[in-house]
């Protein structure tokens, strides 16, 4: 692939060169020495640019700017009781920089050991028509205003504020919660396994969220013509809704209860032979209003519920 | 059978697919069968057939050629995908060979689904709490042969991986045997149950899912780690 312009930064530097007031060394509780170090960038991408975030360990917060420009703030944090050995040790974690073709991709990388005892904290502003997509392994991430494409994590906390999609968004983590206010996006896909999903007054043709052993929330109203697919196995389903769209619901729990505060003109039975009714306390199947917004709402031991917001 | 089941087949019936006999329309024919006793398909194949046939009667609408242009110039701006959607061995191209492995992974999956969807049904049944269900046996046995595949190799580059991210990724999938343990159970004592069957075969493919992040993970801690090890070692000289 041709790189129209490649810069790659490597922060890494000879241990106990930087210069002074660059890392600040502070007692920890139990005898450890956490010393840090700051990371500073500028950048500029033209309009509908893209930008990458790979971190492995630390918070991630990213907010949209008003200008063109990229800014990478990071501070780079290693815990050891023998400050040389931290010194020494945050020397090593590398912070990558690459610019290409409109857009930005940033790295970090530890080396061995893996048990690497530091983390890198990074605050970033990017333009607000940029794309922007995270992968961090340990840490959570907050976006705000953002354009967004996937947000991923492992451990750790995604919340994704007031942001926006041209098509598809996706957040997901495997143990940490997936709060989600406010994004409009044609389709938005929420999955965790251990976590819960809560979903705060956005809009998409298509919403899938997904838990395991946490709750799925949504809260708002409902697009009309829009699918809601809002999955649990252990935990809770609840939708509140507000507005006046109508619905078609499928609704079950295999061993919860189904409850809706909507009153629902339910279908009868034909078609439908699993042995649950379409008015059992552990099946809804009918329609509401209009009919316009189609719910698909699943749990397999946890309570699914549809109230009014 | 549930009505749900059907709507693949329910689309293809109304645009003009019909039973052959053959092997591969298993399900077609099951859905026929289907339809011949069930008013719901009835009024939908009814429904979407007139549809098709007003949509096709509405007058046909020429893209400008602006848009194409801006496709054209969009499929040639590959470096604008985001790096989830490059092909892996480029992002990343020093676990190209565990790229593969994993693709290999998910296409069986994916085809043991598809072979699955398409077993010849059961005889059609109106009657509610009539049994045979699509058995999950045959997709289950081959999302375990996926699994299987995947844990052995994220178990032989666990070492790639910190201890904390091993253990949250240990517990994710204790949680994920539990809930398919308990999809068996239920299946063991309802095994026509619809919410059942998908409550399995959502959580085995959250498994595959997890094992699949679990091996790019540690693929990427060793690329990362071998880039950083380099630009030290460079820097030292």
């Amino acid at each position: 692939m041709m790189r129209a312009r490649v810069f790659v930064f490597v922060v890494a530097t000879l241990a106990g060169a930087l210069p002074a007031g660059a890392q600040t060394p502070s007692t920890q509780p139990g005898a450890t020495t956490e010393v840090s170090e700051r990371f500073s960038r500028s950048s500029h991408l033209d309009a509908n640019g893209a930008f990458d975030l790979i971190n492995l360990h630390g918070n991630i917060v990213i907010t949209a700017g008003s200008g063109r420009d990229v800014t990478i703030e990071a501070v780079k944090r290693v815990q050891r009781p023998n400050p040389n050995a931290a010194r020494a040790l945050l020397q090593t974690i590398d912070i990558q920089v690459v610019e290409e073709a409109n857009r930005i991709e940033v790295r970090t990388s530890y080396p061995r050991p893996r048990n690497f005892p530091g983390s890198v904290d990074f605050t970033i502003t990017v333009p607000a028509d940029a794309t922007v997509s995270v992968r961090a392994t340990g840490g959570g991430i907050r976006a705000t205003g953002i354009r967004v494409e996937a947000l991923r994590t492992v451990a750790g906390d995604i919340d994704l504020v007031d942001a926006s999609a041209d098509q598809f968004a996706t957040a997901s983590a495997v143990s940490g919660n997936v709060t989600v206010r406010g994004l409009k996006a044609s389709a938005i896909q929420l999955t965790t396994v251990s976590g819960n999903v809560r979903v705060d007054n956005s809009r998409g043709a298509r919403l899938m969220a997904r838990a395991v052993s946490g709750d799925v929330e949504y809260a708002g109203e409902l697009s009309r013509s829009g699918r809601y697919e809002l999955v649990s196995h252990s935990g809770d389903v609840r939708l509140l809704l507000s507005g006046a769209t109508g619905f078609d619901v499928q609704a079950n729990s295999f061993s919860g209860t189904v409850q809706s505060d909507f009153p629902i003109t339910r279908r009868g039975r034909g078609g439908e032979g699993n042995g649950r009714g379409a008015a059992t306390p552990r099946a809804i199947r009918g329609a509401f209003g209009d009919a316009s917004a189609m719910l698909v709402l699943r749990a397999f031991s946890g309570n699914v519920s549809i109230t009014r917001r | 059978m549930n009505c749900e089941t059907y709507e693949n087949q329910l689309g293809d019936y109304v645009d003009g697919a019909r039973a052959s006999g053959l092997p591969g329309d298993a399900r077609l024919a099951a859905f026929e069968r289907h339809l011949a006793g069930c008013a719901r398909c009835q009024a939908l194949v009814a429904d979407f057939t007139s549809i098709r046939g007003a949509a096709a009667r509405l007058e046909e609408h020429v893209p400008p050629p602006r848009l194409w242009t801006r496709v054209a110039a969009s499929i040639g701006e590959p470096q604008q995908r985001p790096w989830w959607r490059r092909p892996l061995a480029g992002a990343f191209p020093s676990w190209a060979p565990v790229a593969v492995a994993v693709s290999l992974a998910l296409l069986i999956a994916g085809a043991t689904w598809l072979a699955w969807t398409q077993e010849p049904a059961a005889a059609p049944h109106e009657a509610v709490g009539a049994p045979a269900e699509p058995d999950t046996a045959p997709a289950e046995e081959h999302y375990e042969a996926a699994i299987a595949g995947l844990e052995q190799l994220a178990a032989s580059q666990d070492a790639s991986l910190d201890a904390d991210t091993r253990a949250v990724l240990k517990q994710n999938l204790a949680v994920l045997d539990r809930a398919i343990s308990e999809s068996r159970a239920a299946l063991a004592d309802e095994p026509a149950d619809a919410l059942a069957q998908e409550s399995l075969l959502d959580a085995l493919d959250t498994k595959v899912t997890l094992l699949q992040d679990t091996v790019a993970l540690a693929a990427d801690a060793d690329a990362g780690s071998d880039d950083a090890a380099g630009a030290a070692k460079e820097l030292n000289q």
